[in-house]
């Protein structure tokens, strides 16, 4: 039985929820919530930023086991990075689900990501695993929207 | 296998009715394909398959536009494959009969068509256990024209809470637009109830067919409605073709929607006019082939022993649920009966997200769906925001659920 997906590395990804958090009514400002329309899944994700590097990622995920594991591995791993990095590691990880790439990783931080490369194999699935990068993009620009403002 | 005599000779029929479908001849995943997700998309058994073949060979051509022979062909085919759906919901004429692209497209018509001789205030009651297909076309209706739309609300199961009705409906209701048999839940809808509160203050009632006429003849008369759609690719059809029907009375006073070639009579430069019944309908060159393989699929429907099919379904539903209830977690949603309702079953299990659940399920070549099902207003009433749903139909066997049931086990095992 073909269950590679569903190795024990992803599921512990999944367990450990790095970075979950219930949302708060007052929480949510400065949040952003993305839903997979495929399944009703929903993603809530809040960042702080200090001297231009993400400090801290909270999120909230209605999902399966994959898209928990991608949040997972961004709210372990995206802390310290600059939005120049996360951009980089987005691409790379988009480039692998679709070309079945290896994971051309220049930063060690980002090493449990390599756990979600199976998936590249299940195209339905793509849209769980970048769900959670999709909502660190839009809140990235949340944040560069609301520093403009203040400029 | 262990069977007793009576049930022996429908099994055989079953099996007969599964052979005459040639998807069940691949593999998935190197398993035999159990397909379990009818109430999304049926399989198109090989007779329907073969009629569209034939015509699309031999008769290829536009209807009711031509003298030549091909055409008065393909008009006659279009035209007999009106026919073949009347017989199946028993319609008091063919003429009563439109031709959509699906039961989406039908719902949308008649909200656009029955809302244009609607006034600001006047009122649509639907369901909280609607597909979106029967929620949307309805709100869209009450942001830009400011019509009322009232929900009817659902008991703890997810079951339409009809006692309220006389709470809901009242003078100002102009419709009753609910479905027939829900596609998450199975429940069949006391039809009888509906019509008596529409009548009492003069509303019309529509039903969404779409889960029930995959699973044997409709009587539209003798349901006493006005509106009822269904598609063809739930009805062992083809893809891109549905039917809207409308009594003869309540199709009169309603207006076209789309305009175009077909579905005029004159166009000069100042006015158009426009033909008469469900030809005002069919703007354009319709989904012909599509059409003739449903009038196929409906006559082959037709044609069945269905008291042997709903025989088989129940036993096979009577396993399904019996395996179900045994699952420590999992919850069933609906009634809590495997008799009371189509061959439907949504359940949820706990810490188990519906696709992760599907995903393994794929990998023993069971084919079931996972996720809010189009129907996000009722799961949320029930608290969910997806859940994993088996439904059956005519061509599935005692194979394909015991392939479920061990599919079952193994995603629990691999995910918990």
């Amino acid at each position: 039985m073909n269950n590679d997906i569903y190795q024990q590395d992803v599921k512990t990804l999944a367990q450990n929820a790095c970075g979950h958090c219930y949302f708060s009514e007052e929480k949510k400002n400065n949040s952003v919530s993305l839903d997979n329309p495929l399944c009703g899944d929903r993603i809530t994700m809040r960042i702080t930023l200090s001297d231009g590097k993400i400090e801290t990622v909270n999120h909230h995920v209605k999902g399966c086991l994959l898209c928990q594991a991608a949040a997972s591995v961004i709210g372990e791993s995206a802390p310290g990075c600059d939005p120049s990095e996360i951009n980089h590691i987005i691409k790379n990880f988009s480039l692998m689900l679709k070309e079945k790439n290896v994971l051309d990783l220049t930063n060690n931080k980002w090493a449990s990501i390599k756990s979600l490369q199976p998936v590249a194999h299940h195209k339905s699935r793509h849209a769980c695993v970048l769900l959670p990068f999709k909502a660190l993009t839009e809140v990235l620009n949340l944040h560069n929207n609301l520093k403009q403002i203040e400029l | 296998m262990n069977m007793n005599m009576n049930y022996k000779k429908t099994y055989h029929q079953c099996e007969a009715i599964r052979n005459k479908f040639p998807v069940f001849e691949r593999c998935i995943n190197n398993h035999t394909l159990h397909y379990l997700d009818s109430a999304a998309m049926t399989q198109v058994p090989n007779s329907v398959l073969d009629e569209m073949k034939k015509f699309e060979i031999t008769s290829r051509s536009n209807i009711q536009r031509s003298v030549y022979q091909m055409a008065a062909e393909s008009t006659e085919a279009y035209e007999g494959a009106r026919d073949s759906v009347s017989n199946y919901i028993n319609a008091s004429s063919s003429d009563e009969i439109i031709f959509t692209s699906g039961t989406t497209n039908s719902i949308n018509l008649l909200a656009q068509s029955f809302g244009a001789n609607l006034n600001p205030g006047d009122e649509i009651v639907i369901s909280l256990a609607e597909h979106h297909s029967n929620f949307v076309p309805w709100q869209i209706l009450r942001d830009r024209y400011g019509i009322v739309l009232k929900a009817i609300p659902l008991k703890d199961d997810g079951i339409l809470d009809l006692d309220e009705l006389s709470n809901i409906v009242s003078a100002r209701c102009k419709l009753i637009a609910v479905t027939h048999v829900s596609n998450v839940t199975g429940a069949i809808t006391e039809v009888a109830r509906i019509v008596e509160s529409a009548k009492k203050v003069g509303a019309k009632v529509f039903l969404d067919g779409a889960q029930a006429v995959p699973h044997g003849q409709v009587d539209v008369q003798g349901l006493g409605i006005d509106f009822y759609a269904f598609s063809g690719h739930k009805s062992y059809g083809p893809t891109g073709i549905g039917v809207l029907w409308c009594k003869n009375e309540s199709l009169e006073k309603l207006l076209p929607t789309n305009g175009g070639g077909g579905m005029v009579e004159r166009v000069s430069l100042n006015k158009a006019t426009f033909k008469s019944g469900n030809h005002a309908f069919e703007a354009g060159t319709p989904p012909i082939v599509q059409a003739i393989g449903l009038g196929k699929a409906l006559d082959w429907l037709q044609g069945l022993r269905w008291d042997a099919i709903r025989l088989h379904e129940k036993k096979l539903s009577n396993i399904l649920f019996d395996a179900l209830k045994k699952i420590p977690d999992l919850r069933i949603l609906g009634e809590d009966n495997a008799l009371t309702r189509m061959p439907i079953f949504s359940f949820v299990l706990k810490d188990i997200h519906p696709h992760d659940f599907c995903h393994i399920l794929d990998q023993h070549g069971v084919a079931i769906r996972g996720g809010h099902h189009c129907a996000q207003p009722l799961l949320t009433e029930l608290n969910l925001f997806a859940c994993s749903r088996v439904s059956i139909g005519i061509y599935n066997n005692e194979d394909d659920i015991n392939a479920f049931i061990r599919g079952l086990h193994n995603a629990i095992e691999v995910l918990k």
